[in-house]
């Protein structure tokens, strides 16, 4: 017998759990990560009585969450895009903003130095000038070593931030295994209910997990789930985690590694805050730093090699300019030989701006770079009198190396660190010409000859008095010997120098080359020193010292650039995805006032049943009486 | 489609922030009045505006370089044209001496003008610029080029003219050398130098006047007289390879030479003709006043030092050439520099515009764009106040 008293009540009992939901809902309007709920009703069983079917009311079947897991999976890897995007652009943009700063950037650094050089070629003479020079040659290297140190503290404020970031992703990595197990372990799993809240929970944990790196996520037995990074690499099993680690990597605390669990991933880790730090550290910093460091070693092997042409105001060739750091080399833990590696550069022209890394396999040496992990072709044998030779570099081997072996390089990481200048005296900056040519003022003929120019300035006779002297018009004698045939305006090269006579000698006339001393007037060195400036003397000749500098400035602006770009539309994405999922799980506070009243009112409606309930038994009653 | 409310706060709130940090970034433009403050405002654009700044800097760096040019051949004209007055006056002392109606007295006292103004000369050529560099003496700026020695004024400078930078790729010399002013002079005719042997008798003075180098073949002659009247020409190895009858002021071609004699040589008188040397503007004022110095007490001494002033007088004509030249081409040097600045000031006054319009701010844009954004913002706050006021909630 089907008693209405107690459909109406399940009625009321129903319309009460719906307005303890919807109570629910509107208390966590504000509550980050929260879905809606809401209550499925059903009919409880009908009864059959022998007209037919009559219904027993309503039951809650469930009351459940308001989730998408797809609009969620898609949130999680926009907040991963947006967390790596906005570390990127950050970062890559305060080095381009030291880069790019006038005070302190390194064109304007470059561009007083040559300043000062061109000042120098207008008065090569003046001690004041070349002073300034030296004051110029000082605040280019501090300005360099300021940008190293800078470049520097940002690479150690990376690493700190990689450890915070490795800290973070291993808590939240133990919390979602711990909200795995309770979620699992909670009363109804088994029958594939589970807590709203707890996943709730975990969907706000896997997002604060995505933001630090790019994971991805798939459910497993039991309503938990399995978390993985970089190439699927077990980040959380069940109730279980995989530790994340940071520090000192294969080749000792210069080149840095994080590894899951002993495997290295440094490199298939992306997104979020870490893979932002990552790529930042790779693409933007080291390369930058690295052609920091190409640039310090260019300026400083040309410029020393053109002083090193000139006399100073004593008369002297003028030594090196400036002095800067060499190449680092780090062995591998794993090395079974006591052998070592030392490298140095033998050309700044043939560099990349790359670092690389020497394998050996027990008979032959194979060197690898580091940042496009294509093998470079070496020459040498690797011993002291024949290095290994491969891009600029010079690399000795010394000891025994055993097969396996590998050794990280880093040619010009340090080398701006190191940038100074060497000469202290003004009179030792050589600004003149090491020689000067001059035709015999008991010449006959009119015959010239020409300054000359400087072939090898490491020739020991380069400052040997030479005269040159016409037997007849068509030989000539250099120091009274010799028989030479004289083409007009063909090259005499001579002592490491070559220079040209024009015109038409006659016989007997004579034409000296002397050593340019006391030559304090001359500035051709200077100008050879100042048109430094414009000579490719990187990339294999086809880039110089400025173009570098706008290079730098250019490849980290257009880094930081697509970064804010992207960024911008990465976040408009997150945004809009969610908006999809808030469109889903969101709370919409007047659809819960509209939900209220309607629970009101059916809670209302219900309890007037039940009254109608007691009228109908009072009648009863009263009929009775 | 579904709206969540935190959605619409959060939607509400973005859009006033955006409107905030576009504003905020506005007003820093207006600040600075530039449009780029900082590279990762426009990464870019940096770039270029560091390329664009260097530019002109370097503009800058040919622009000091064309003033100290100009400055320095200034100087050099200045000292070029008291070279110039003084040439003058010796060749006017050397017209003077030449005259009939000067005495031996008179010689002399023009003698010892003549030592001064060569001691004047010798001043100008050591000039010194006011950075204390001896303009004329090349790479050795700070050695005196013109000091006297046992053979007279010596050159102890070199031939090495400084040159400036004044443009891309341009240079220009900003001096010359005191060898080309001053040492390198020739003799002669300046491809021929014709001189009386020491001995001669007769009163025939030679000159050389007009020979052609394209056809002298640079070897010595001499041309003897057999009696007054004939004379022959012998070479190097002293064979007669030509005669000819004198005619007195007439042309003696040989080999490309023109040798004028007048006079009267006598019998068995040599005339040596040599290929032209370098002599000094100071040697021969100094041989002049030699010359003048001389007693012409016969008819012999009359003559050599009518040669020594008629040598002397077209050696002082060079001399003056050679100033001249070195003017002109000072004078024009200074000319293609007022033309370079000008390119050069007008190449920086267009890559200033250039740098200006890449990284400054266009004030009109700026302003308006301000009070669109302040506008919309306004909007937005007015538009989420109606929005949040707008509650069910109200209503129950």
């Amino acid at each position: 017998m089907v008693d209405f008293l107690n459909t109406s009540l399940s009625g009321l009992q129903a319309a009460q759990r719906a307005l303890a939901t919807t109570s629910n809902n509107i208390a966590n309007a504000a509550t980050e990560g929260y879905s809606r709920q809401r209550v499925d009703f059903g009919t409880r069983p009908a009864q059959f009585t022998g007209g037919g079917f009559l219904g027993t009311g309503v039951q809650v079947n469930d009351v459940r969450r308001v989730y998408d897991a797809f609009l969620g999976e898609q949130v999680r890897s926009g907040t991963a895009g947006e967390a790596r995007l906005e570390v990127f652009a950050e970062l890559s943009g305060r080095v381009g903003d030291m880069l790019g700063s006038s005070s302190g950037g390194l064109s304007g650094g470059l561009q007083s130095f040559f300043g000062s050089l061109d000042s120098l070629a207008n008065d090569p003479a003046s001690t004041p000038v070349r002073q300034t020079l030296l004051g110029e040659a000082d605040s280019l290297t501090r300005r360099i070593g300021a940008l190293d140190t800078q470049l520097a503290s940002m690479s150690s404020e990376v690493s700190g931030r990689i450890d915070g970031s490795v800290a973070t992703i291993n808590n939240l990595a133990q919390a979602i295994a711990d909200t795995n197990d309770q979620i699992s372990s909670a009363p109804g799993a088994a029958n594939g209910n589970f807590s709203s809240d707890l996943l709730d929970q975990r969907d706000r944990l896997l997002q604060q997990l995505s933001s630090e790196i790019e994971v991805s996520v798939v459910p497993a037995a039991m309503g938990s789930v399995n978390v993985f990074v970089g190439n699927g690499q077990t980040l959380v099993l069940g109730n279980d985690t995989t530790t994340l680690s940071s520090g000192a990597g294969t080749f000792g605390p210069g080149v840095r590694d994080v590894t899951v669990g002993g495997t290295v991933v440094t490199g298939q880790l992306s997104g979020g805050k870490l893979g932002g730090l990552l790529d930042f550290q790779r693409e933007v910093l080291d390369t930058t730093r690295n052609d920091l460091g190409r640039t310090a070693v260019a300026l400083s092997e040309s410029f020393n090699a053109q002083h090193s042409q000139g006399l100073d105001l004593a008369g002297n060739f003028g030594g090196d300019f400036f002095a800067v750091g060499g190449p680092s080399v780090f062995a591998a833990s794993s090395n079974s030989g006591t052998g070592s590696v030392s490298a140095s550069i033998n050309s700044a022209a043939a560099l990349t701006g790359d670092d690389y890394q020497l394998q050996f396999d027990g008979t032959d040496y194979a060197l690898v770079n580091s940042s496009n992990g294509q093998s470079v072709a070496l020459a040498g044998t690797g011993t002291a009198a024949d290095p290994l030779r491969a891009d600029g570099l010079s690399i000795v081997v010394n000891g025994a190396v055993a097969a396996g072996d590998r050794f990280a390089i880093q040619p010009t990481r340090q080398a701006a660190g190191s940038f100074t200048r060497l000469i202290d005296d003004p009179a030792q900056i050589a600004a003149a010409f090491p020689i000067r040519t001059a035709a015999s003022l008991d010449n006959v003929s009119d015959a010239q000859v020409s300054g000359g120019e400087i072939l090898d300035a490491d020739n020991p006779d380069l400052l040997n008095p030479v005269t040159i002297t016409f037997t007849d018009p068509t030989t000539f004698q250099v120091n009274g010997t010799g028989a030479f045939a004289y083409t007009p305006g063909g090259d005499i090269d001579l002592n490491g120098y070559r220079l040209q006579i024009t015109g038409n000698p006659a016989a007997g006339d004579a034409f000296t080359v002397s050593p340019n001393t006391a030559g304090v007037g001359d500035n051709r060195n200077a100008q050879a020193l100042s048109g430094l400036r414009d000579v490719g003397v990187l990339e294999g000749g086809q880039r110089s010292l400025l173009q570098q500098a706008d290079t730098l400035l250019a490849s980290v602006g257009s880094a930081t650039a697509a970064a804010q770009t992207a960024l911008e539309s990465q976040t408009s994405l997150l945004r809009s995805s969610e908006a999809a999922l808030q469109s889903v799980s969101g709370v919409n506070l007047e659809e819960e006032a509209a939900n209220l009243i309607r629970f009101q009112q059916a809670y209302e409606a219900n309890a007037r049943v039940i009254q109608t309930a007691n009228t109908t038994f009072q009648s009863l009653l009263a009929a009775f009486r | 489609m579904r709206i969540s409310t935190q959605m619409l706060f959060q939607q509400g709130l973005n859009g006033m922030l955006d409107q905030q940090a576009r504003s905020a970034k506005t007003l820093e433009q207006l600040a600075t009045g530039q449009r780029i403050n900082r590279v990762s405002d426009d990464p870019a654009a940096a770039a270029r505006i560091q390329e664009l700044d260097r530019a002109v800097s370097q503009q800058t760096t040919f622009l000091d370089n064309i003033g100290r040019t100009r400055q320095r051949l200034s100087t050099e004209e200045g000292s070029l044209e008291s070279a110039g007055t003084v040439v003058r006056r010796v060749r006017e002392l050397a017209v003077q001496a030449a005259s009939d109606t000067t005495g031996s007295e008179g010689r002399r006292l023009i003698a010892v003008e003549l030592r001064q103004r060569a001691e004047e000369l010798v001043d100008i050529g050591n000039s010194q610029s006011g950075e204390g560099e001896f303009i004329f003496a090349g790479a050795q700026s700070e050695t005196r080029p013109f000091v006297p020695g046992a053979g007279g004024i010596r050159y102890d400078g070199d031939s090495v003219r400084r040159e400036q930078v004044i443009g891309p790729g341009t240079t220009m010399a900003e001096g010359d050398t005191g060898d080309d002013l001053f040492m390198r002079i020739r003799n002669g005719d300046g491809v021929v130098a014709a001189m009386s042997v020491t001995g001669n008798t007769g009163t025939g003075v030679i000159r050389a006047d007009g020979s052609d180098s394209g056809v002298y073949d640079g070897t010595n002659f001499t041309i003897r007289f057999t009696d007054p009247e004939n004379y022959e020409i012998r070479n190097a190895a002293n064979t007669v390879v030509d005669t000819g009858a004198y005619e007195p002021g007439g042309v003696v071609s040989h080999n490309g030479t023109q040798l004028v004699i007048t006079g009267a040589p006598a019998a068995g008188d040599e005339f040596a003709v040599t290929p032209a040397r370098y002599e000094s503007t100071f040697a021969t004022i100094s041989n002049l006043a030699d010359a003048l110095e001389q007693s012409a007490n016969n008819d012999m001494a009359r003559t050599s030092q009518r040669q020594a002033i008629d040598d002397a007088l077209a050696q002082l004509d060079r001399n003056e050439t050679r100033l001249l030249e070195v003017r002109a081409s000072v004078g024009a040097r200074l000319n293609t520099l007022d033309d370079v600045q000008e390119s050069q000031e007008s190449l920086r006054f267009s890559l200033e515009t250039l740098v200006s319009d890449v990284r400054d701010l266009n004030y009109p844009e700026a302003i308006s764009r301000l009070q669109q954004e302040l506008f919309t913002l306004q909007a937005s706050q007015q538009a989420f106040t109606r929005i949040q006021g707008n509650s069910l909630f109200r209503f129950l």
